[in-house]
Order: structure tokens, then sequence, then C-alpha cells
């Protein structure tokens, strides 16, 4: 409601705002000069400005200001600073939530040669990319991957399943070894449970919306079989409506409580900070998402940096991103803060390519499915998310939760 | 009345004790964690107790490397010019709204109670716009500007200015007393615990403020103590549970502080005036 309200005053604000349009001119090698605005959410913002040291010696004329925002209120804040005309330069944007901003019409393109598009993944590139013009350059890139304990696995004689089919043997046999919900489900996480669907909704051949973004699709019946599919791993025992909650995920995956969970790369280093990498190292494993009729697709995470086109110096913006993007860069910011870099070339540094954790995260990212790209995702995510619950409650089918959503969906329409 | 069965004293006070046990377990929790690392925190099953009470790195960090001595002294800043200017113009104006007769008097007291009505987020951008044309942006001065009065600041002393007898003040006027006199020297002597609630709930909301100083600010040198809390706690890929602890130990700290100091007019302002 919130965010309505400011995109609401921002409208009204900026209607009689004249839009300049800047003559796309190429970013060159020389110097970045004057003052550099950076925003940023999160703890990247605490690491940043000391690992820009090279950048800033390279750079000697240019005073980088990096302010750290706290990651729930990036939007609020950037929202009101866009209405009122007190951008910074250079923003981090997050795949999830970035819809809504891009949405005003605030960033700048991104200059012709800067970087080869190429170089990304293209799922992840894509994620900046409106009507053929990318507003962003990829940061790093995440994506789900199966994460299973290896050890009880092993002991069961179980491999990691490759199908749907085969995710419920496995659930099974693991069930018979005395794990009461061997497969962990986000229940009562809101739009993270639609993010989760997405997955298995790609995975049988839909998608909540149509392929140029232009209409909901989400009671489609390959989206209904989707839903069904993952209520019935709730149905038939295979995992609880009631946890773990987010914060729980770690002490049940250690107990032993659940043995297996569709998360992204983190849950390698919270496991890490709780048991120590040996624990980590004997007793946890990861492959692709089973894979449903389709084919095996993750759930895409992402983030961008981006540049305002009412930014000061975006001269020197552009040039940060350029920086950040090089694969170099994208590999000393892994080590440095554990960010899996988004160019592929990257990837073949022995510190990320030797992991074998991260092989199927390798794998993953090269189809990983981004959630729709419209700035009413939140409402409709999070609706969605909340619905899901009467499915694994068995209070309601998936059809009729599905058709309820895709009402409420073209109620709230695309909002761009 | 006769005094109640001492059986039934006992149980009551049982119930309360269970109940105040309840209701602090939270609280424990949060101070035992804000000596915890990481690593305890996440552990499972988590243990009640820190290691090592003796562990006050997440506090030292938060000082040391997370610049809470700024965010702190800005926060005793906003929220100190806040108290003095909404007692201050809050008793003035509830003294005006009550007790003299002027055009318009009761539009102006509707106007007070319909900005009490607003919700403060449908004020944002207009308050951010007209904060940037008086070119404040990244001030403290911006932070306090909008809550420097507030209605429901207003809205009490104007109630409690009600209950002063109109007689005293014209005893005053007739005595030769000026306008101002009679408020610094009658008026302001009689509402002293309406002033201390109007205070409390300014430090309260001042102190705790969130989203305006976030957006007002533009740097983090302007920075408050909630909004610094929420940046600092963040971690690589997860939240820092021992940071985020230890910073709710610090912002709740002068709170508690003035709550030992303050406990009647705490009671008297929630019983009062019926809110919190």
């Amino acid at each position: 409601m919130k965010h309505l309200m400011i995109a609401a005053a921002l409208l009204a604000a900026t209607a009689y705002a004249t839009p300049f349009a800047f003559a796309q001119s190429p970013i060159d090698d020389t110097p970045a000069t004057g003052t550099l605005q950076v925003w940023i959410g999160g703890a990247e913002g605490e690491k940043l400005p000391a690992f820009l040291a090279d950048f800033k010696a390279a750079n000697p004329g240019l005073d980088v200001q990096v302010t750290q925002i706290p990651s729930d209120q990036f939007d609020t804040k950037l929202l009101t600073a866009i209405a009122a005309g007190t951008v910074p330069d250079l923003v981090r944007l997050y795949s999830q939530s970035q819809s809504g901003l891009l949405a005003t019409g605030a960033f700048a393109e991104v200059p012709a040669g800067l970087v080869d598009p190429e170089s990304f993944f293209t799922n992840t590139y894509n994620t900046t990319v409106k009507g053929g013009v990318a507003y962003g350059l990829p940061w790093d890139a995440y994506a789900t991957i199966f994460q299973y304990r290896k050890d009880l696995a092993d002991k069961a004689g179980l491999e990691a399943p490759k199908t749907w089919d085969e995710l419920k043997t496995f659930a099974a046999a693991m069930k018979e070894q005395g794990v009461e919900w061997p497969i962990s489900l986000d229940v009562g996480y809101d739009i993270y449970n639609a993010q989760g669907l997405n997955e298995y909704v790609h995975q049988n051949g839909g998608s909540f919306i149509n392929a140029d973004q232009t209409a909901w699709t989400i009671n489609s019946p390959e989206n209904v079989a989707a839903l069904e599919y993952w209520g019935s791993l709730i149905s038939e025992g295979f995992a609880s409506p009631d946890g773990p909650k987010f914060l729980d995920t770690v002490p049940w995956f250690t107990s032993g409580q659940i043995v297996a969970k569709d998360n992204g790369p983190w849950l390698e280093q919270w496991l890490v900070d709780a048991n120590g990498a040996d624990w980590v190292k004997s007793n946890l494993a990861t492959a692709p998402v089973p894979a449903g009729p389709d084919g095996s697709f993750s759930a895409l995470g992402s983030g961008s940096v981006a540049v305002l086109k009412d930014a000061k110096n975006p001269d020197a913006a552009w040039k940060l991103a350029r920086y950040l993007t090089e694969p170099a860069t994208q590999i000393a910011w892994y080590k440095t803060f554990g960010a899996l870099p988004a160019v592929k070339a990257a990837w073949d540094d022995p510190s990320i390519a030797s992991n074998p954790l991260l092989d199927a995260e390798r794998e993953a990212l090269q189809t990983a499915v981004d959630i729709p790209q419209v700035a009413t995702w939140p409402q409709v995510g999070t609706y969605l998310g909340q619905q899901m619950e009467l499915v694994a409650r068995g209070q309601a089918s998936a059809k009729d939760v599905l058709d309820d959503v895709q009402s409420f969906a073209e109620g709230a329409g695309l909002g761009n | 009345m006769d005094k109640p069965h001492p059986v039934v004293t006992a149980v009551l006070y049982g119930l309360l004790t269970l109940g105040a046990l309840i209701a602090l377990l939270p609280f424990a929790w949060v101070l035992f964690g804000a000596f915890k690392t990481q690593a305890e925190i996440m552990s499972a099953p988590g243990a009640w107790l820190p290691q090592n009470f003796g562990n006050v790195s997440n506090f030292i960090a938060l000082f040391a490397e997370r610049m809470f001595g700024r965010y702190m002294l800005n926060s005793l800043i906003v929220s100190s010019a806040t108290v003095v200017t909404n007692v201050l113009f809050a008793t003035m104006a509830g003294y005006a709204l009550a007790k003299l007769e002027f055009p318009g008097h009761k539009l102006v007291f509707a106007c007070v109670l319909t900005a009490m009505m607003v919700p403060y987020i449908a004020l944002f951008v207009p308050q951010f716009f007209i904060i940037v044309q008086m070119g404040l942006v990244n001030t403290l001065t911006a932070i306090v500007l909008p809550m420097a009065v507030m209605p429901i600041g207003v809205f009490i002393m104007r109630q409690f200015a009600d209950s002063v007898p109109t007689e005293l003040l014209e005893a005053a006027r007739i005595d030769g007393a000026g306008e101002f006199a009679i408020f610094f020297k009658i008026f302001l002597p009689l509402v002293g615990p309406a002033m201390a609630t109007v205070a409390i709930i300014t430090f309260l909301n001042s102190w705790n403020y969130f989203l305006w100083p976030l957006i007002v600010a533009q740097n983090q040198d302007t920075y408050t103590l909630p909004v610094g809390l929420a940046v600092a706690s963040q971690g690589a890929k997860s939240t820092d549970y021992g940071l985020l602890l230890a910073g709710a130990i610090v912002v709740l700290l002068p709170v508690l502080i003035l709550f030992l100091f303050l406990q009647k007019y705490f009671v008297q302002g929630i019983a009062g005036t019926g809110i919190k």
C-alpha cells in the first residue's frame, strides 16, 4: 500500500516534468572525475568502499561516495528521490523487486558498446531489458538448486532425484529411513512461495505471463498441474505445510528433520556458519532441481547496477558499472563478498570452478527463469503466495486458487 | 473491603509473575543473543544462554566499525530538538485553543484533529518536495521539521488545558499580568504532568522514527539509530543477528533509562489519554 501511494504521488509529480533526453555518448577509457554517488542496499555497501580501492586508484580525480540503504526500504527511498529529483548516480537493483522502479522510466539506457551482452548469462542480462533496451548491467546471479543431505542419501543408497517422479521416490525412501519431512517447501512465505512455484510452472511448460509480458496466464492448465504436483508433495506426506520457516531451515537441515530443499547457493555459507566447513563437506551435496515434463528450471535471482537518467555524473557511473562487470572484478567481488558472478567467464576461475557444490549452480544459471518483470508482480506474487497456502492445507483445489489469482491479476493489470 | 484470602493472593501473584516472565522472554532472548556469535545463533538447537557473556564483540563492532556513535549522537539531537519544540509549541497551542477566544479557533482545532487522521505516509512525497525546495536535504533539521509540532501533542495539551480553572487565569489578568506572563508563570506550572506526557510520547516517536530520517538522509553521516541499525545488521547473504540484537539493546537502552526515571508519567500519560 505504501508503495502504491508513493507511486501515485510520483506519477502526479512527474506528470509535469519534461523528460530530458541525453544524447547517447560512448563512454571512453579516460579516468572519471568529479563526485560519484552510489546507493546500495544491505551488507554490500559495507564492503564496497574498501573493495573499490583499485578503481579509486585508477580514477584519482573521482570522489566515490557509497551510501548503505536498508534493503527492505530501498525502493521507497529511491522512489521518493526520483519524485523529488534528488537521485544518486548509480544504484543497485534486485531482479525480484526492480520492476516498480524500472516502470518509473527514471533509468538511463546502457550506452551502446559499453559491454558485450553476450558475456553475461542470457536470462540474467534480460532481467533489466525492457522493449529491447537494457537499463542495467547484471552484477551477480543466483539460481535455486536442489540441496540435500549427502550422508543420509548415501546411507539409504539414493542418488539425487532427476525428475518429479524420482523426487517422490527419493522422498518415500527417506521417509522409510525415519525422516519425517524429507522435502522442505516454503509455505506462508508470500511472494517467495510464488517465486518457488514459478520453477515448477516452467518445469511443466507453463508460465505466469505470456512471452511478451502483456497478459497474465496464471490459470493455464500447465500451471494448474504444476501447483497440483507441488500440493501433492504435501498431501502425500513428503513435506510439511508448517515448516521449516525461513530461519528454521538451517537447524532442521542440520538435525535431519528435512533432507532436501530447493534453495539458493547461500545455504552452503549458512551451514558453514552454523556447523563448520567440515560438516558441509561431508554432508551437503547439490544437484539441478528435479525436472518436470518440460525440463529442469530454477528460480533466478539477479542483481544489477543501473544509472539514473538524472544522474549528475553518468560518465563516472557507467565507468564504475563497466569496472564492476569485468571478469577480474567479478571474481574479486566473489572472494570479498561471496556474490556469484553474472559474467560467464568469471566462473572459470578456480575459486568457483573447484567448488563441486557450485557445479549444479552453473548449470542452473543457463536456464533459470525470472519472475514476470511487470510492476504489479509484487502484489500479484504476494497474493499468489498467500493463496498457495490453501492448496498446501487442502482447503482449495489448485484450479480454484489459480482461477482466483488470475482474476486478481487481471484486476491489478501489469502496471507498466 | 475485606482482605482477599492469602491463597487467592498467592495464586494472583503467581499468575502475574508467570505473565511477566512470558512478556519478558523475548527481551531476554534479545539480551542474551547480543552476546552470541553468528554461529551460536544459527546452530541447532539454539542454546538460551551465550557461551560467554564476556563476548562484547558485537557491541564493539557497532561503535568501532558501524558508526553507531555518530548515529546515536544524531538520534539524541533529533529527539531532544523534537521534544523541546513539541512541548513548547503544543503547550502554547493547547493553551490558546482552550483558553483564548479568537476568531476561527474552532476551525483551527478541527484542523488539528483532521491532521491526526491523515496517514503520515500520504504526506511523504509532498513533505520531501518541500524539504528539497528549502534546500534542507541531508540535514538533521529536515528530520526534525515535520515532527516539530505533532497534532497529537496539541490535542493532549488542549484537553488538559481545559481542566485548568479559567478563574485563575482571569485573576492574573485583573492583577495586570500580560498574556505571556500568564502563560509562563500561571499556566505552565499547572500543566507539568501533561507536558511530561507530550515529552515522552514525542521522544518515543522521534527516537523510533525510521522511514522519514531514511528518506531525508543522503549519506550515512545523517542516519539516526533505527536507520543505522537496519543497515548494520545486514551481513553477507544473511542477517547478522548478533549485531542486530546488540544494536537493538543499544537503541532500547536510552528509552529504558528514560522509563525508569519517568515511570510515573508514562503510566499517567497512557492512562490519562488512552494513547500510547
